[in-house]
This record gives C-alpha cells, structure tokens and sequence, in this order.
C-alpha cells in the first residue's frame, strides 16, 4: 500500500513536472504509464481472488468461468469502430 | 523526451546493461538463472540516473553525434524506466500468486482461463476508457473470436477431467492447455502492442517461476514465442 502510495505520488509529480515544461510527449508516456498501472491493478486484484480461492479449496466452477469468458468476448466482439457495445 | 542527449544516454546506458547481464549470464548462469524478474530494466534505469546525473547536458557527451538541449533531463528518463519496474515488478502478485496455489491440471486449467478472462476484461475496460483506436479494436476482436474456442474447449477439458481423472482425458487436457497458452499469448501479444500492458507479459513470465510443472510449461509455451 505505501509503495503503491508512493508510485502514485511520483507519476502525478512527474506528470505536474513535464506539464510546466510543455512536453506533451512526456505527458503523454506518463498518461499511460497510469492507464498501465490502474489496468495492470485490476488483473492482479482479480488474480488474487482466484489465488485466495484456490488455497481455500473453494469449488471450482467451469460453466460459470466459460460462462463469463463468453460474456466477456461477446461485449468485445459487438463493440463498433467508437468502441461502444452496440 | 527531450533533446537528443536523452536518447544518446539512454543508448549508452542500455548498450552498457545489455552487455554486463550477458556477461553474467554467460559466466555466472547458476546465479542469473535466481535473478529477480525485470532486473535488465531496472538495470538499465538505474545506469541512465547515473549517466544522467554524470553527463550534463553541456559536460562532455555534446562530443556525441547529436548535441543535446538545455531542457533535456536524463535523470528523470531513467526515473521513469524506474518506475515502470517497479511498476511492473510490484504489480504481479497475485497473478503469481494464483500459478503458484494452483496444483494438478485441472486446477492449472482453471488459473490459466481466469487470466483469460481478466485478460479480455481489461481489454474491454480499455475500450470503454476510449485507450483502443478503431484498427487496435479489430486487431483484439479478431484475436478474442480466434481464441475463444481454444479456451473454452480447454476449460471443457478440464472439467471433464476434474470427473473422470483417466490417461486419456489427462493427454487430452495437456495438449488443450498447450494450445490455451499459445492463444493467451497471442492476446498477450496484442494488448502489448496496444500499451496497455507489459504487466501482463511480466506477469506470465513470472508465473513461469511459481514452481508449478503445468504453470512452466504453459509459460515456456508463452515464452517461446
């Protein structure tokens, strides 16, 4: 929690840096570097979930997994070139 | 970034760690072979802060082809690639957290279609965040149809195993994981080309160190690739 706290401070220092100095470019890497680490955050968190899961003997359930894996692709599969589910 | 002595800087100093690892890995393989994930980035970050902090923008490497600028700041370039270690490098606990609970096929099978599943999650999430271009957005649609199948008939392999455990349904399964991983990692693959993830790359590399035999050669597949 306190690297995480840390990292955050540094990106949104770094990004207040590079915007006095009008270098889009750099804005723009730092932009993505926190779009990296919130996409990179959820996966974990789900993975986690799954890890916790495991070592609980929890019931593992295929149908439901195929069951959102589906849902999943198909919201993927129905978005037009806006990128909105149609 | 800005200025040519940035990148001049950022070569040297990448040259400089491409060369040292391969030494060591070379000569010391035993021990490289233990070295923590990331460690050429971080590396190679920590040399560009110091080749920054050693050469100025007006101390010496304007002798370089390219002369750098009054603005340039190789410190916070190697900062950033820092950053993006550390980034990475915290980021993946739980993913190797679930390789490494997983144990037996069935429940490998399992971990393996989660990471699926989240996978193609964040790619929708990067869709809605408006981070995909039109051509991107194909270029992942067209991945996700042609994976789909794959995942799925290993997820069905591996429920049909978890009620029948047999030679069989085991050979089944095994080859079915091993064609799952290939199509892991061409999204993989895809979503890294978009940028939103080298985390995800870190992540199944890292998987392939949580001991699990099954989890290594789902990873070994991804990795030879």
């Amino acid at each position: 929690m306190r690297s995480a706290l840390i990292i955050d401070f540094v990106l949104g220092f770094s990004r207040a840096f590079f915007v006095e100095r009008d270098n889009d470019s750099a804005i723009s890497y730092i932009d993505r570097l926190v779009a990296l680490k919130a996409a990179g955050s959820k996966i974990d968190a789900h993975m986690q979930v799954v890890a916790d899961a495991l070592l609980a003997d929890t019931e593992i359930d295929f149908d439901h997994l195929i069951d959102r894996i589906d849902a999943e692709v198909d919201e993927l599969l129905s978005r037009g070139a806006g990128g909105e589910p149609e | 970034m800005n200025g040519s002595t940035n990148v001049q800087i950022s070569a040297i100093a990448t040259f400089v760690s491409v060369l040292v690892l391969w030494l060591a890995g070379f000569f010391l393989p035993d021990l490289m072979a233990t070295a923590p994930e990331m460690l050429g980035e971080l590396f190679t970050g920590a040399l560009i802060v110091i080749a920054g902090l050693a050469f100025a923008p007006d101390a010496g490497i304007k002798q370089l082809p390219g002369t750098g600028t009054n603005t340039s700041c190789p410190p916070l370039v190697g900062l950033l690639a820092l950053l993006l270690a550390v980034l990475t490098i915290s980021g993946c606990a739980g993913t190797r957290a679930a390789y490494k609970a997983a144990e037996g096929l069935s429940e490998t099978a399992y971990v393996v279609g989660e990471h699926y599943y989240a996978e193609v999650r964040e790619v929708n999430d990067l869709a809605d965040a408006g981070r995909l271009s039109a051509a991107e957005l194909q270029n992942l649609q067209n991945i996700a149809q042609a994976t789909r199948p794959t995942v799925v008939a290993m997820l069905n392999a591996a429920s049909a195993y978890k009620l029948v455990q047999s030679t069989a349904n085991e050979a089944e399964l095994s080859a079915a994981l091993a064609e799952a991983a290939v199509s892991i990692s061409k999204l993989v693959d895809a979503i890294k080309a978009v940028g939103g993830s080298t985390h995800l790359t870190t992540c199944t590399s890292a998987a392939r160190r949580t001991g699990s035999v099954k989890a290594m050669n789902y990873c070994t597949l991804v990795a030879a690739r």
